[in-house]
């Protein structure tokens, strides 16, 4: 999976990540219990602050789309009984 | 071709292999008094091992045969500069260390000794000249995408692997010749100026002592790694396009860009110098049985336990953006050639350094006259010496079997 971040658009840098991230679990690109990459690796690549990355996995934690087990890293959850993911265009609307 | 051609061309190369066997390994059956015999012959003997063992490992008879061609003609030029070239350092190297060690007393009067006395510095050049040669020499489109296909890479990158299986040969090669040339040039000077001096100034000789303390072929190995490590830290990434930044969504661990079994060799080459160096205090009854300064060997250990996987870690976190595919791929094969090449150098530092840990047993067994264990030792010893150098050139060449297992779309 590529993740893009464009910092010329409208949406802020995290929220343009928490949306792909949550478009790709949607679509079971990102099945549960895959591992995120870790906050700084991410960070380094898309050449964005670490807090920015954290801030939209604390969003997707919140959404109860990953789980964050401190330093053994951030995975993908495993959907709740009878809620189905929700979509990247609904994240994107909230 | 036709498979006969083939089998013909095959049969010259080995032929052309065992001829530069016979011709490095020549001097070992000289008389002593013969200024090429001795130690150096050891070490001539040495190098043409690992040129058989290169032959084996680099898949050279899988090459298309204009680069064989290529190579052999590149190792050819190497030796016709390096003969001349170490005539003028001999001649330099000789100015130098009397012009320190011995001024007013005339060059001329010495001049022949540094020939008579230490034939190594022949090798120097040579050694310096040949890899350098054969690592400069150009990558040809067909090269790169031979290179290419054996890694299962898409061809389509002629020029970006063309500029990186450069740079790759390039920081592979000269830290480590420099590391050679290093050793070389301080063992040479340090047996003119020993005998030059004698034993009349140890003061004078106790900078030599210390620059002569360590294996020839750490420096060789210390000298590889350092430029496995530069190269990696020095080469430009991929670059997003139109402003956009663009990165692969994966955890990125030494276990994707690793065999496991190259995960395993640093430590288990840790654990058996710990062991060689443990079972010869303990047979040799002390610390003082060791030619091997216990510094040495901890420092050892702890690189292969930390120090590796540390720096492996530092290739594989490393900024890792882009979006063209193939880019990405390519990134992630140099990467994964880093670290095995980086298991490869640590691996064989460690197990040079437990053959000549135990090379301190066969001389304490030599000195109480031998016997079955000494040749036992001695056996051991040189099965120590071809695996490292086996291990280095194996990892070193390229990451073998190794499918990085990082995302790439």
């Amino acid at each position: 999976m590529i993740v893009r971040v464009d910092p010329g658009a409208p949406e802020a840098p995290y929220e343009q990540l928490r949306a792909q991230v949550v478009a790709s679990i949607a679509a079971g690109e990102l099945p549960p219990g895959t591992r995120l990459p870790p906050i700084r690796q991410l960070a380094g690549d898309l050449k964005l602050a670490p807090g920015t990355v954290a801030r939209a996995y604390r969003e997707l934690e919140a959404d109860g789309l990953v789980v964050s087990a401190g330093r053994r890293g951030t995975r993908v959850g495993a959907p709740p009984a009878g809620s189905p993911v929700p979509d990247a265009r609904v994240v994107e609307d909230r | 071709v036709s498979t006969s051609s083939k089998g013909r061309q095959q049969q010259r190369w080995l032929w052309v292999a065992l001829g530069v066997v016979v011709l490095f390994a020549a001097p070992l059956w000289l008389p002593a008094a013969v200024a090429f015999s001795g130690g150096t012959a050891w070490g001539v003997a040495l190098a043409a091992v690992m040129a058989v063992l290169w032959l084996g490992t680099s898949g050279w008879r899988a090459w298309p045969l204009e680069d064989r061609r290529g190579a052999a003609v590149s190792v050819a030029v190497g030796l016709g500069f390096a003969i001349p070239l170490a005539i003028l350092a001999v001649g330099l190297a000789v100015a130098l260390v009397l012009a320190v060690v011995a001024p007013g007393s005339g060059l001329v009067p010495f001049a022949w000794r540094v020939f008579a006395v230490d034939p190594g510095v022949w090798f120097l050049v040579v050694v310096a000249t040949v890899p350098l040669t054969y690592a400069l020499r150009t990558v040809t489109p067909r090269a790169a995408d031979l290179w290419l296909e054996r890694r299962g890479l898409p061809s389509g990158l002629p020029p970006a692997a063309t500029r990186e299986v450069r740079r790759l040969r390039v920081w592979r090669t000269v830290p480590a010749v420099l590391g050679a040339c290093i050793a070389l040039a301080t063992g040479s000077a340090y047996n003119l100026a020993l005998d030059l001096l004698g034993s009349a100034d140890p003061a004078s000789r106790a900078l030599l002592d210390v620059a002569t303390s360590a294996s020839p072929g750490v420096f060789v190995l210390a000298g590889y790694l350092l430029g496995v490590v530069l190269a990696e830290v020095t080469r430009r990434r991929p670059a997003g396009t139109d402003g956009a930044r663009v990165a692969g969504f994966v955890a990125r661990r030494p276990a994707g860009y690793l065999t496991p079994v190259a995960r395993a060799v640093p430590l288990a080459v840790a654990a058996l110098l710990l062991l060689a160096t443990a079972t010869v205090v303990a047979v040799g009854g002390g610390l003082d049985t060791l030619d091997v300064a216990p510094t040495t060997v901890v420092l050892t250990v702890l690189v292969l336990a930390a120090g590796i996987p540390a720096l492996q870690w530092l290739v594989v976190r490393r900024p890792h953006h882009g979006q063209d595919p193939a880019a990405l791929a390519l990134d992630v094969t140099l990467r994964s050639s880093a670290a095995h090449a980086m298991v490869g150098a640590g691996a064989a530092t460690g197990l040079f350094l437990a053959a000549g840990v135990l090379g301190s047993l066969w001389n304490a067994s030599l000195e109480r006259g031998g016997g079955a264990v000494m040749w036992l030792l001695a056996l051991v010893g040189i099965g120590l010496s071809v695996a490292a150098v086996t291990v280095w050139l194996g990892y070193g060449s390229a990451h073998r079997g190794a499918r990085p297992t990082v995302d790439v779309p």
